[in-house]
């Protein structure tokens, strides 16, 4: 059986198809990534300044000197200038300040003056801003954060989760002050004002009883109890990237592994309509069967080598363009750290490697491989048709977004196997998005699949009739 | 002799047709078969049905004394074939095809890969790609690739389609050098002609059915020769001869006669006053033999 399979995999790899896609794959992903770098904007102070006044002499030509735009673009023009002058580092805390908080002095100050207000409006609205620009003379972020932390205490709760949410808005500002944390235009400082935006969200469905909910909204519980934890373990280890924030080459390698992507289908597919068909019309099953095999070894020699040239396939195309991908984000390195992962079953973090992340996702993807690859199979076997069984098994590949659709009306669609076959969605004890589909009925119609294509494989081939040319 | 290969009233079913009626015939090592018939007559579903490529329907195979049905793995050790053309991985070379055929049987050396590439002669374009190849020259590899594991039993199915009169002549070299290394060789073919020099049996099937299998030098032997006679005038011939021969032109006669009794009829035409300048024996072809005893059913 080695031998077979030694054989079989001989042969396909003198085949220039593989080699194709894959460079192929390397060419589009390098192309993509040159593109992304070209389609990258200028985010120049002054080229901000000349995109907004450009913006202005538009809206003068058109006698719109007068509008709220005119007024917001003549707002950007001074807040950039303002930058530009003091020679603001753009992630530094002050420039957050100026584009957060002073900006909006700015923009009330200049909406006024633009609709030509009651002059004691726009003179208040003046020392606003002015003491707002005097404030970055002695600039002290600390000393703000503490003002929005007495704002927050003083701030009147009438409900139990209006002060929960306080709390731990406080909690997150002082954590802030703590570990030295600005409000900054950097990862960090974003992590931490999304987490409190999702903890509100949160704090809403909390305590909320599981079996009274809808599917949909326990779903979204779940999601949001996973991100709340997730985050909540990532403030206390003091990480702060994740993919929420910002989506690393670490991220998007595992993301690669646990959905075979739509090259990878391609080889997949093709090489399962082929290995057999082929070899019927172009004559050679015959020399392969009056060798001294059982037709059963001879079949399966075949499954094995195109499994094997599809998982083979699968990791050297993921490893290629994550690696060009790292390349052009320049934080290929990222993909030997760790991610949090949560457990939705112990509903506890857990740190694991971003390899073995991937390693475990390809895993929960692998029956989607092994189903599609041995269905085309099959097909090939039993018609010995090509073009028929490529056909149906692209037809496959993409019937799992139609029958997600048509799920609503008949939910005994939710046995078809392109809606079971990917299994990671329930990686770490997560549920599907759609009610119909979870972990065991998705595990028992891969296997029924699976043995009634490999029986149906095995009886046809052995009772094939070799037809005269 | 041992026999190396049986058929045993072979029967097959397409659906209700029944296109093979019990065929039956024996192989020994050393000889050469040639298995003859028009095309479908049957010929490459017997050939199928002996490399187990179709199911049997009724009837029994066995090679080396093995049942094709039960007892495949070990029976089929011992074929080499082609079935109705080579069949050979086109975008592989010609040694690239032939490691891998040779990957399937046990103990076969490089040496034994070099051995059949020089006896097909294909030392020049072994590293070829099979697709730059002529017809050919696919089919020396192919046989070059049938006989990598030194086979008891070579089947070849109309090896000689598509080959050029020099190509038949250097096949037949090479089938006869093998015969006499104790090869038994099952060879078919719509065209006999090509065969007989050097097929020692003949068998021929129509319609699914064996009509005959006999030796070749047997069939020879029982038919009448051929005796070209020329001759100063045929005038009158018709008084003097029964109705055995033919007028070829106004001096010469063809006479189809015993081999034993051409004297007798020469001194029958001497006595009736005819002068004779030359008598030539015509060869028999196989194919006029088998016109002969099968009542003048032509084989083609």
């Amino acid at each position: 059986m080695i031998k077979a399979t030694k054989n079989e995999l001989y042969k396909i790899f003198h085949k220039k198809f593989i080699y194709l896609v894959l460079i192929i794959t390397v060419v589009f992903t390098i192309l993509f990534g040159v593109l992304d770098v070209l389609s990258n904007e200028d985010d120049s102070y002054d080229n901000n300044i000349n995109m907004s006044k450009h913006s202005m002499e538009i809206l003068e030509t058109n006698g719109l000197a007068t509008s709220s735009d005119y007024a917001y673009q003549k707002s950007l023009v001074e807040m950039y200038t303002l930058l530009k002058d003091r020679n603001i580092d753009p992630k530094s805390p002050e420039a957050y300040y100026i584009q957060n908080t002073l900006f909006s002095y700015i923009n009330q100050y200049n909406l006024l003056l633009v609709e030509n207000d009651i002059k004691e409006l726009i003179d208040n609205a003046k020392i606003e801003m002015d003491k707002s620009i005097k404030r970055l003379d002695n600039f002290d972020w600390k000393e703000l954060v503490q003002e929005r932390i007495n704002e927050e205490q003083n701030q009147k709760c009438t409900d139990q989760n209006c002060e929960e949410i306080k709390k731990e808005t406080i909690r997150v500002l002082e954590y802030r002050i703590n570990h030295d944390i600005p409000f900054t235009n950097t990862n960090a400082s974003s992590y931490i004002e999304e987490y409190i935006s999702l903890y509100s969200q949160y704090i809403n469905v909390k305590d909320s009883n599981d079996e009274l909910l809808n599917y949909n909204d326990l779903y979204e519980k779940k999601q949001l109890e996973r991100q709340i934890s997730e985050m909540q373990y990532m403030l206390d280890h003091e990480i702060y990237t994740s993919s929420f924030t910002d989506a690393n080459t670490g991220n998007k390698m595992i993301d690669e592994f646990s959905y075979p992507n739509v090259m990878i289908a391609i080889v997949v597919i093709v090489l399962s309509a082929t290995v057999v068909s082929e070899e019927f019309s172009k004559g050679t099953i015959k020399q392969l069967l009056v060798k001294p095999f059982s037709r059963n070894k001879i079949i399966i020699s075949k499954m094995l080598a195109v499994l094997i040239t599809s998982i083979a396939f699968t990791f050297a195309f993921n490893i290629i363009s994550t690696v060009i991908q790292g390349i052009f984000e320049g934080d290929l390195i990222t993909i030997f750290g760790n991610d949090i992962v949560y457990n939705f079953n112990t509903k506890k973090c857990i740190e694991i490697s971003y390899i073995m992340e991937s390693l475990i996702a390809f895993i929960y993807a692998l029956p989607m491989i092994i189903l599609l690859g041995i269905f085309v199979f099959a097909l090939s076997t039993i018609t010995t048709n090509a073009p028929f069984a490529l056909g149906m098994g692209f037809g496959a590949y993409l019937s799992e977004s139609v029958f997600q659709l048509l799920i609503r009306r008949a939910s005994l669609i939710s046995y078809a196997p392109t809606l079971n076959y990917n299994l990671s969605p329930y990686m770490f004890g997560g549920i599907n998005s759609i009610k119909e589909l979870y972990l065991s009925k998705a595990i028992a119609v891969d296997l029924v699949s699976f043995v009634v294509l490999f029986i149906l494989i095995i009886i046809v081939f052995n009772k094939k009739d070799i037809k005269n040319q | 002799m041992s026999k190396v290969l049986e058929v045993k009233n072979l029967n097959k079913y397409f659906g209700k047709k029944q296109v093979l009626h019990d065929v039956s015939f024996d192989l020994e090592e050393g000889e050469i078969l040639g298995f003859i018939g028009p095309n479908g007559a049957g010929k490459t579903t017997t050939i199928k049905l002996i490399l187990g490529l179709q199911s049997i329907s009724k009837g029994e195979v066995f090679i080396n004394g093995y049942n094709v049905k039960k007892d495949f793995s070990k029976a089929i050790a011992s074929v080499g074939a082609i079935v109705e053309s080579p069949d050979l991985y086109m975008y592989l070379t010609g040694r690239q095809n032939l490691k891998l055929m040779s990957s399937y049987y046990k103990g076969i050396t490089k040496e034994d890969i070099d051995r059949v590439i020089k006896l097909v002669g294909l030392e020049h374009r072994i590293d070829d790609k099979v697709s730059k190849y002529s017809l050919g020259m696919r089919q020396r590899l192919g046989i070059a690739a049938s006989l990598l594991h030194k086979p008891k039993l070579l089947i070849l199915d109309e090896p000689t389609n598509g080959l050029d009169p020099e190509g038949i002549k250097e096949m037949r070299e090479l089938l006869k050098n093998l015969a006499k290394k104790k090869i038994a060789i099952l060879i078919s073919s719509h065209n006999l002609s090509e065969l007989e020099s050097f097929i020692t049996t003949a068998c021929v099937i129509q319609n699914g059915k064996v009509i005959s299998t006999s030796s070749v030098k047997k069939l020879k032997q029982k038919s009448t020769t051929t005796f070209k006679i020329d001759l100063n005038t045929t005038k009158g011939i018709d008084k003097v001869l029964n109705d055995n021969y033919e007028i070829i032109d106004e001096d010469s006669i063809e006479l189809y006669v015993e081999k034993e009794e051409i004297t007798k009829y020469i001194k029958k035409l001497i006595d009736n006053k005819y002068d004779i300048y030359q008598v030539v024996k015509e060869e028999l072809s196989l194919e006029e033999a088998f016109i002969q005893m099968t009542g003048g059913n032509k084989i083609d």
